[in-house]
Parts: C-alpha cells; structure tokens; sequence
C-alpha cells in the first residue's frame, strides 16, 4: 500500500502535472547533452579505430620493400622458413574508374584465405570476404562508394589500371558487417586481381605481420630481418599506431573538455530542477508536519519522488541524446575528414553500461539535489505555516566553499604532473567555485538594488530585485548554470579566436609565393607528384615568372619514429616564411642547403624536446644519416610535426624527382588571369592542375579551420540553451510559488505590464550578473585553454586574442536570453485569473 | 536468399559443418569461413552420380574438379610409460569457383586449403589444435597427384609406395608436433555402395568415400617441446564430391572405432531438426579378415546417456553414448577420453578420441577410436 504521505505528494504532482513535466524535462535535458557528446566521440572513435583495424588488422609489425615493392617469392621464402608467422601480403596501388566521371580509387590488395586463417590479421576476413572476391573479378567497398559511383547493388565496374581495364563487380560492405569500416575511396581485392590491375605480377607492397608480445617475439624479428633483403625495413606497426593515435587524441582532448564541461552544466540543472520541486512545496511539509506527520515519513516520500523524476528524466534525456548524438556525429565526421580520409559513421554506438551509467547519473543527482533541500523542508515544524522558505545557506558558507573549490583547483593544477585530464579537473573545480559563488552574490545583488530603486515609478523594478534579494538558492543555481554556460562558451570561443588568429597570421607569413599550383586531390601521390614534375620544367624559363618554389613530402623512418619530412626548394625571399621561434636566422640560412641541418616545427620539437644542436637519425637511400636541428619554425599544419630540409639536402640522400606542390612567384606587372591561362595551357586542359592564389589558400586553410571548430560552437550554444532552459524553469517556479502574491498585486489593480516588468526586470538582473561573472571567467578560461590545454595537446604556443566582438555578443546574447526567459512566466501570468488563484489558496 | 546458400553450401565438410551452424546463429558473428563456403555449388564441378571402382594410387592424390575434398587422420597412440594421446590431422580442398579467371598473377587459383591439427594428452587431459588455411600457390601449400601429397607450409601428409604403401605425416605448432608413419594393416574400404555415399535424396547429393580402418601408426609427437616416441592405431577418411545435406539436416556424429577383436566399425548420424536420424546416416563394419558389411540406418540405434557443456563456446555437446546395432549382435558404450576435445576459433566443432567397451555377440569387446560432433 502507497503511504499516505506519498499520496499526498503525488496528488500534489498530479493536479500541476506540468510542473512534474518542467522537472522531468530539465533533467532530461542535461543528460541529453552528456549523452550526446560522448555517444557522438564514441562512435566517432570506434569507427575511425575500425578503419585502422580493417585494414591493418591487428598486424604488430610490417615488412616494407625499397622503394615500395616487395617480390612475392620473398613472401613464400619467408613463410616457409617460419611456418608459424602470421603474414598477410598486401598490394595497393590506384587505379581508376573508366566512364563518364572517372574517380580514383585506392587498391587494397589481400589473400582473403590465409586472412580468413589468421582471423585477427586482417579484419576485413570476417566480411565474408573470400567468397565474394576469392578468385573473383570482384571487389570489396564502402557502401557510399557505390552510391557515389550513382550505383545500386553491386555494379560492373570498368576498373582503369597500369594493367589496362578490367570489368570488376563491387560488392559494398554488408551491413551486417558494419562494424566494419572501410574507407570511402577504397577497393579491397584478392591479390591476383590486384596484381593484375595494377600489372604488378610477382609484386607485393608490404606484408603484414603479427608477432607475439613475448621472448619469442623479439627472437623471431630477429630471425626475419636476417633474412630482409638490402632496402626492406621491419617496421613496429604499434609505434606508428601509437603515433596516430596521439594524433587523434589531441582532438578528442577537446571533444572530451566539451562533454565534461556540459555534463557539469547537465548537473546544475538536474540539480536545479529537483531543489526547485522539493522547495515549492516547502508550504506543503511544513503544513504535513503541523498535522503530525512524522519527518522520516516525509523525507523519505520527497526522496522516492525525487528518484522517480530522475529516473523518468534519465530515461527521456537518454532517448533525446540518441538523437542529438546522430546530428553531432556528422560534425566529428567531417572534420576527421579533413584531416584523416572520410569514413561513414552510420550510426551512434552506446553501451548499455553507458545507457545504466547516465541513468543512475540522472537519479543519483536527483536525489542529492534533493537531500538537502528534504531536509531543509522537514525541519519546518517551527516555520510559519504561511511563510516562504527562507534563504537556507548563510553568507559565508558559499564563500568558503567556492573559495576551499577554487583554492583546491588551483593547487592541483600547480602541483599535479602535466596531464590533459588533470588540467580539466582543475578547470572544473576553479569553474564550479565561480558557479558556487553566484548564489550569494544574486540575492547580495538583489538587495541593492532594491534599495538604490526608490522611486515610485520604479516599484514593479523594485519588487523584482527584492525577489532576487530573498531568494531560495533555487535561483542561485539557475543562475550559476547560466553563468558556467555562458563562461565555458565564451572561453572556448575565444580560445577558437586566439588559435584562428594565429593560424591566420602564420599562413600570412608563410605563403610567400603568388600562387600556388597542386595536382587533383584524387590523383595517387607517385602520379601527382610526377605531373607537377613535368610542369615545373615546362615553368621554370616561362616569361610570365619570375621564380618557383617547391615542396616535397614524405614519411620518413627517423630516431623518433616515422615522421612526416619536407623537402623545400626555397627562393630567398620566401624563407622568411619561416617564422623561427629558437634558432638564429642567419645561422640557419647560411647552414640551411650545404650541411645536413634540418628545422623543426614547434611540435615536433615539444613532443621529442629536441634543442638547436640536438641531432636526429633519418634512414636515406644510402644508409642512417644524421641531421642536426638548427632551428624551430612555427608550423600549425601537423600536430605531430614536421621536419623539414632543403631540397638540396634532400637531393644528397635521397633519389626523388616529384613535387608535392610548386609555389609560382610572378614577375613585376604580370596580371594574374594572364598566368593562370599560360599554367593551364601548359598543364593540358583536363590534367586537372589547380592554381590558387594566395589569397585563395588562406581562405580555404581557414575554411577548414572553422569546420574542426563547428562543434565546439554547437556545443556552446547547447549548453547556453540548456542552462537559458534552466533559468526560465526556475522563473517559472517561483511564479507558481507566489501565484498567490502576483495575484493579489493583480486584483489590488496593478497591470499586466507592470507584473511583466518585475519578472524582467528579476531575469535581466540574473542575467547581468551571471554576464559580469562570466566575462571575465571565460577570458581566464581561454587564457588556460590557450597557455596549458592546447599547449599539452598540441605542442603549439599561439598569440591570445580577445576579440571585443565575442565579449560585447555574449553579454547582449545573455541579457536578450534573460529577458527571454521572462517571456513565457509573463505571458502565463498576464493569463491567470486572479480570482481564482486567491480562491485556490 | 543469403539463409539459402547455406543450405546448399553444406556439402559434406565434416568440420565445416559446424561452421554452418555458427553462421546461422545470429548472436554469433559473421564468420570468415562462412563467405569461403556461402556460394551454391555453380554448374561446371564434377558431381558423384553413382557407384564407381577406386583407382589406387591415383584416387590417394586430389580430385580438384569436385568441389571439395578432404584427407582426414586421426589416430590413438601410446608413448612412453603407456601415456595415451590421439592425434588428429586433416587436410581439406575447396575448390572456391569452378571456373579459373585468366590471370597473370601466381597468387591466381581457385583452390584453397585448411588443415586441422590436434593433439590430445589422455593423462593430463589437455587438448592442443591449431588450424591453418593457405592457398595453393608459391610453393605455401599445395596438392600433388602422384605420388598423392598434401602441404601447408609445413604440414603435410605424403603417400608413399616403395616397399609398402604408408602416409607419411608431419605436422609441428610453435610448442606441439607430429611426425608418424601410417601403414595400412587393412584394405582401402569403399563406404556406401562402391564408395558412393549418399548424403541426401536428389542427383548428385553423394560423395565418394573410402576409408583406411586400421593403420599401424609409428613416430613421434612433441608435446610442448617434449619429443616422445608413440605407437598406435590410426583411421584415414578421404571423401570428395560436390553434395549438399538434405534441409532441415542439424548436424552429425560420426564415429571411427577400432575393437580388440580385429573388427573396425564407422558410423554417421545425420541429425534433423526434428532431433530424429535421417534415413542416409549410414555405416559400415569391417571384420578382422577385411569382410565388409555395409549397415544402413535401421541397423544403427544410438543413445546419448551424458552430456557435457563446452566452457569455451557454451554449447552442449552428447558426451557418452549407447551404440547397438542387433543385426550385429553389437552393443557398445562410447565414452570420450577428454571431455573438452572443442575446437576453438574459425570452426566450431568436437572432435577427439574416445574409449569402446561393450558386447560383440555375446563376447566382451573393447576398443578406441575418434569421434565428431557437428551442428551442437
């Protein structure tokens, strides 16, 4: 049997069934968002992990060929000699697709039968692979690849290779097979047909290999690079893997501050939405306690209520964060695709651990922000029955707790070793003491303005101050979300603008040249590079032209691992291109083509602390030569870094003849247009040669910039919506606590509008404080995010920037949010007849 | 339509047959080998159409027109001390399309090739597999005719004719090993009608089939790095065809047994759906002198009198039977000699060696032999 006390409770519930749906919502809404953020990074992680996997497996080590190719015989000698290895061989190559809109497509060739054999070589065995391409003239894709090819099912495809072409049937990833990623622009195929293709016969690109963690292991790589031919490498797959992933950590550093910095707006309103429940009918229990109800019977009732609510919200917060999740995804995706190759995300992946982990968050909190707030109302047998609850938190314990939070953050953040997770934990403690503060500064706020607003003309204002001034810490909190939203949101805007900033200013350094002229994007890299080879020669005595440049580049084995290395051919008046940021200038030029120097960018050298005069290995065509460091450049286009040479140097150790990309610089009085139809004249009409200004450059690197960044602005103004969502529940709470009193002011003869004035005048004065303390705290906050997150992360120092713009827009946004959030209260309350509310009483 | 292929891919694969069950199951997931075996036998393979004289030795060595195909060894041994092992090693053939794209390419076949290599140590009650599939070309594995050879890297099993016909086999992991002599104390014994065993009603639904009952087995395993001498008694099966099961067919247990009074007995359980036998479960006996009596599915009467649960896969498995066979006079209990004989991995199945003991007209009658599980 339900307890009459519950009963109570419950009816109460009933009769405002809104009131039960604006608590509901509120939680549900905070764990939307912390449910959709690290649904959305999760599924974003597993399906670029499960790229990597697909076609790397699980290989630990990979045997590559001089320049490239491996001979298969190679392969079987080495397999017989130890028949235990687990060796997948691979060739990839490019091929193209014949017809109307040719595409390039990476081939990826593999025995699909031993793979099937060694189940965890390879993942894309389990697709079922062998019986779709064993032997067969087909080929294994991407589902998206074969919409893009305009196809249904699984198409004939003219396959255009060095082998001429060859019919293929492409088959996409099953879905059953989703699990399984493979990249867009991707064909896998049995090696037979691969060779064939790619007229590779008896050619392999790599093998794979999977070698036991153990003493074992090590003997066994022993074994196999006695038996490596002059030119192959063994090469640790693991140390690369752990290489790419910190490449992808340092973006999913800022994926995860995003979703810590919601969940704890999430909180505060969950938090919020239960403390207001219990509050408005502190009336209620005090009358309950009159009556002789016992305490424990009404504590435990509002904490079976409380729990209830939270896990309703939980559960509708869960389903709403499903949804956003599939929005956010999107986001992620494309900017991993700007940076990585685009993969199809399908779906949003959670876990019911996940799923029970965020619900018990929802109930859990729920149940705390209503502890305090059930004990507060069972205490009120002594309270005047008609009384409101009081303030409960004196003037200093507020203080001292945001100041014990504040204090704490600090020290962690002085005192803990340099981790990304450590830095968020100090910044969350630092964040939730301003947010602390807030409760006594709004009524402290409110009473002075009550007094400073003394004419009568100013009463409906007045009145709305003195809310503030004796309010619960209901609308503390409210503002305290709104304020660590708006905070957090600002912070990493300016953070975003002090990193745009400077990226906008280095590549204004950087691009010396007029222009800028590259291969197609979907040309393979041995054929781009041999095209713009073939340009260059043609430009190089062209009248228009006063010089050209280049760069080469290529992922080179090195004493820090493989690592990206540029080769620049450089006129002199580009070098200062290079911004050096250790390292004398003059030193460097002078030494930069005849000796073995090279420079680092400021993440290469960050990451390996590496020191002008401090030396590298890089493995060259000759043999392990050294290099020495003699300077570090800004560079924000890899965060791993880049090494970069002189094409000189580059020529004495290395046999290349291709360009990755030429710079043009024109001569005087040379009118733009005139050069771009010389290059494409040159080029050939449909090579597919880009020229792009400088100006074009910029704005597309820039372009891209502002994709990687898109979700952090969504997420802000999420959070900002959410804690707004917040502040105008708790608005409305307080109106139905005093429906009583506005009533009254109504019948005694007072306006619609001058109700409507005190409510926004209470929201604009919320919103102006949560404003004032969330300027400064978001500048602080980007100061940390600049100087210590970044830094971590990325290895990259930048200039800070605030623009006023951001501040002048936040502040405005959130006094027009505030007032917005009075809206809905006002219009209820202008509908209300008061008769019938007094009657109610 | 893909449920389907299934149907007709089983074509007899012992082991494979539980392979068919795991693609079937929707909890577990997609399986490598599945793909290998989801195409519906495509018109151009040879298909067994009826009864047919075996030519030995040619008939050792491959028939790549059929679809599939497999050399299957198993054996129980005795080594030092009178320690008890059984050793399995099978050499199956898939032949993956029926016609041969042109290529230029050597990686360019339409064979491929698993092996399956178990060793099990009665007295420490352990059992060690390992699988291998490879496709024959550079040399990696391969099938020759004459004389007949199987490799894998290097595992392989070898026919050899120069004094007395043998099969040599050789077969190591990175810690097991086997290398023994197999010399056929018996005839080769053509099952079914002439060797044409029937799998399922239809044309062609049947596979040639003959069998080494009893083969004197001398050499070596290593077990976990221990070389020991072993003696014992092995069982060679070797079938090819391009069948299919009957629908509805769950699975089967097949049974090689070798009894102390010279008889040798082989008998399939096709199980259906419907957990009754299926009408072409079949055997065979072969006396001491080498007579051979064919038995059909009315002869045989089977009863499961234990079970065991797998830890590793959860499935249950039969883990004793009662075999009579009243024409016979025959009634024998069947107890396996390790309980946990379950390959693990690509393909699950049990297969190992198990203990006979029991009644042969009116005589007491013991014996060992190997039994497989499928479709659990």
């Amino acid at each position: 049997m339900i307890p009459p006390v519950w009963q109570i409770l419950f009816a109460y519930l009933r009769r405002r069934p809104w009131q039960a749906a604006l608590g509901v919502f509120g939680i549900a809404l905070g764990i939307a968002v912390v449910m959709a953020v690290q649904v959305a990074q999760k599924s974003a992680r597993h399906s670029f992990e499960e790229a990597e996997l697909t076609l790397a497996g699980t290989a630990t080590d990979r045997i590559l060929g001089a320049r490239g190719h491996l001979p298969e015989d190679f392969f079987a000698s080495l397999c017989l000699s130890e028949p235990v290895l687990q060796a997948s061989a691979v060739l990839t190559g490019h091929v193209r697709t014949a017809g109307l809109r040719p595409q390039w497509l990476r081939v990826h060739g593999i025995d699909p039968v031993s793979a099937a054999g060694r189940i965890n070589t390879t993942r894309t065995a389990g697709v079922g692979l062998p019986a779709l391409i064993f032997g067969q003239a087909a080929g294994v894709v991407a589902p998206g690849l074969i919409s893009s090819l305009g196809a249904v099912e699984t198409p004939e495809v003219m396959l255009d290779g060095p082998g001429g072409e060859i019919e293929v049937r492409l088959h996409a990833l099953r879905e059953a097979d989703a699990a399984l990623k493979l990249p867009e622009d991707l064909v896998v195929m049995d090696i037979a047909l691969a060779q064939d293709v790619l007229a590779a016969p008896g050619r392999l690109s790599h093998i794979d290999l999977v070698i036991p963690d153990d003493g074992n292991g090590a003997a066994l790589r022993k074994r196999i690079r006695k038996q490596l031919a002059a030119g192959m490498e063994l090469r640790d797959l693991r140390a690369d893997r752990v290489a790419r992933q910190g490449l992808g950590e340092a973006f999913e550093t800022n994926l995860t501050a995003l979703s810590l910095l919601s969940l704890m707006v999430g909180l505060f309103l969950v938090y919020n939405t239960a403390n207001f429940l219990v509050v408005q009918r502190s009336f209620l229990f005090t009358r309950l306690r009159a009556l002789g109800v016992r305490r424990r019977e009404i504590f435990s009732a509002i904490l079976v209520e409380s729990a209830i609510l939270g896990a309703l919200g939980g559960a509708i917060g869960i389903l709403l964060g499903l949804l956003l999740a599939r929005f956010l995804l999107g986001l992620i995706a494309g900017t991993v695709g700007d940076f990585y190759y685009s993969v199809a995300i399908t779906a949003p992946e959670t876990s019911w651990t996940q799923i029970a982990a965020l619900w018990s968050l929802a109930v859990i909190t729920s149940l705390v922000a209503a502890l305090p707030a059930a004990w507060r109302g069972t205490r009120g047998a002594r309270l005047a029955v008609r009384g409101i609850a009081p303030a409960s938190l004196s003037w200093h314990q507020p203080l001292l707790l945001a100041g014990a939070l504040m204090t704490s953050g600090l020290l962690i953040h002085r005192l803990a070793p340099p981790r990304l997770w450590i830095d968020f934990a100090a910044m969350g403690l630092v964040l939730v003491a301003v947010g602390v503060l807030m409760s006594p500064l709004l009524p402290a706020l409110g009473q002075v303005l009550a007094r400073v607003l003394r004419g009568p003309r100013w009463w409906p204002e007045r009145l709305g101050a003195a809310n503030l001034a004796r309010a619960d810490n209901r609308s503390g909190v409210a503002a305290a979300a709104l304020c660590l939203a708006a905070a957090v949101s600002l912070g990493m805007q300016l953070m975003t603008a002090s990193f745009r900033d400077s990226v906008d200013r280095w590549l204004g350094q950087l691009l010396r040249a007029d222009g800028y002229l590259s291969a197609p994007e979907s040309l393979p890299a041995p054929e781009a590079e041999a095209l713009l080879a073939s340009l260059r020669a043609r430009l190089r005595e062209h009248p228009l032209l006063s010089e050209t440049s280049s760069v080469l580049q290529r992922e080179r084995s090195s004493s820090l691992g493989r690592i990206p290395v540029t080769a620049y051919e450089l006129p002199e008046r580009a070098r200062s291109g290079f911004e050096l940021l250790a390292g004398n200038p003059v030193v460097v030029w002078q030494r930069w083509e005849g000796e073995d120097v090279f420079l680092a960018s400021e993440s290469l050298a960050r990451r390996h602390a590496l020191e002008p005069g401090d030396a590298i290995d890089l493995e060259t065509d000759t043999g392990t030569h050294s290099f020495t460091l003699a300077g570090i450049y800004r560079d924000y286009a890899s965060e791993r870094g880049t090494v970069a040479i002189s094409r000189a140097t580059s020529s004495r150790h290395w046999q290349e003849t291709g360009y990755s990309g030429i710079g043009i610089y024109l001569r005087a009085e040379v009118h733009w247009s005139e050069v771009n139809a010389a290059v494409q004249e040159l080029a050939g009409r449909d090579s597919g040669i880009r020229l792009r200004s400088r100006a074009e450059i910029r704005q597309l690197s820039l372009a891209i910039f502002d994709r990687t960044f898109a979700i952090t602005r969504v997420l802000g103004v999420l959070a900002l919506a959410v804690s707004l969502a917040g502040l105008a529940g708790a608005l409305l709470g307080q109106l139905l606590e005093r429906a009583r009193e506005y009533s009254m002011l109504r019948a005694l003869g007072c306006s619609r509008g001058d109700l409507a004035r005190v409510l926004l005048c209470q929201t604009l004065l919320t919103g102006l404080l949560a404003a004032l303390i969330a300027l400064p705290t978001g500048a602080a906050l980007s100061l940390f995010l600049v100087r210590v997150v970044n830094l971590h992360a990325f290895g990259w120092t930048m200039g800070l920037a605030f623009p006023p713009a951001l501040f002048i827009g936040m502040f405005v946004s959130m006094l027009a949010a505030a007032a917005l959030a009075s809206l809905y209260p006002a219009v209820r309350l202008g509908r209300a007849a008061p008769a019938q509310s007094l009657r109610e009483e | 339509m893909r449920k389907r292929h299934f149907l007709g891919l089983m074509a007899l694969p012992p082991a494979l047959w539980a392979l068919h069950r795991l693609s079937a199951s929707r909890a577990a997931p997609s399986n490598p080998l599945q793909g290998l075996l989801a195409s519906e036998a495509e018109p151009g393979f040879s298909r067994v159409e009826g009864p047919e004289p075996f030519h030995f030795p040619e008939d050792h060595g491959p028939h790549p027109d059929y679809r599939h195909e497999w050399w299957y060894f198993t054996g129980n041994l005795v080594g030092p001390g009178d320690q008890a092992y059984g050793f399995q090693l099978t050499f199956f053939r898939f032949a993956i399309t029926a016609e041969s794209r042109h290529s230029d390419s050597r990686w360019n076949t339409r064979q491929a090739m698993l092996g399956h290599f178990a060793l099990t140590d009665v007295r420490a009650q352990r059992f060690h597999s390992e699988q291998r599939l490879e496709r024959p070309v550079l040399g990696l594995a391969g099938m020759d005719a004459f004389p007949a050879k199987l490799w894998i890297r290097d595992w392989h099993a070898r026919h050899v004719a120069q004094t007395r016909e043998a099969w040599e086999l050789e077969a190591t992991t990175a810690t097991h090993g086997l290398s023994l002599l197999l010399t056929p104390l018996k005839d080769w014994v053509g099952q079914g009608e002439q060797g044409y065993s029937r799998k399922g009603p239809g044309e062609g639904n049947a596979s040639r089939y003959y069998s080494g009952t009893r083969l004197a087995a001398k050499g070596k395993v290593m077990l976990a790095g221990t070389p020991l001498e072993v003696v014992g008694r092995a069982w060679l099966d070797r079938e090819w065809g391009t069948s299919a099961l009957a629908p509805g067919t769950r699975g089967w247990d097949w049974f090689g047994l070798q009894l102390d009074d010279g008889s040798d007995l082989m008998v399939y359980l096709l199980r259906q759906e419907n957990g009754r036998a299926s009408s072409f479960s079949a055997g065979s006996l072969v006396s001491g002198a080498g007579a051979v009596i064919p038995l059909v599915a009315q002869d045989l009467a089977i009863e499961v009198q234990d079970t065991w649960i797998s830890p590793h896969s959860g499935r249950r498995y039969p883990a004793r039977w009662r075999l009579r066979i009243a024409r016979r006079a025959l009634d024998l209990e069947i107890t396996p000699r390790v309980a946990d004989q379950e390959w693990q991995g690509l393909v699950r199945y049990w297969e190992g060696c198990v203990t006979v003991e029991g009644v042969s007209a009116g005589s007491p009658v013991k014996g060992l032999g190997y039994a497989e599980l499928t479709g659990y």
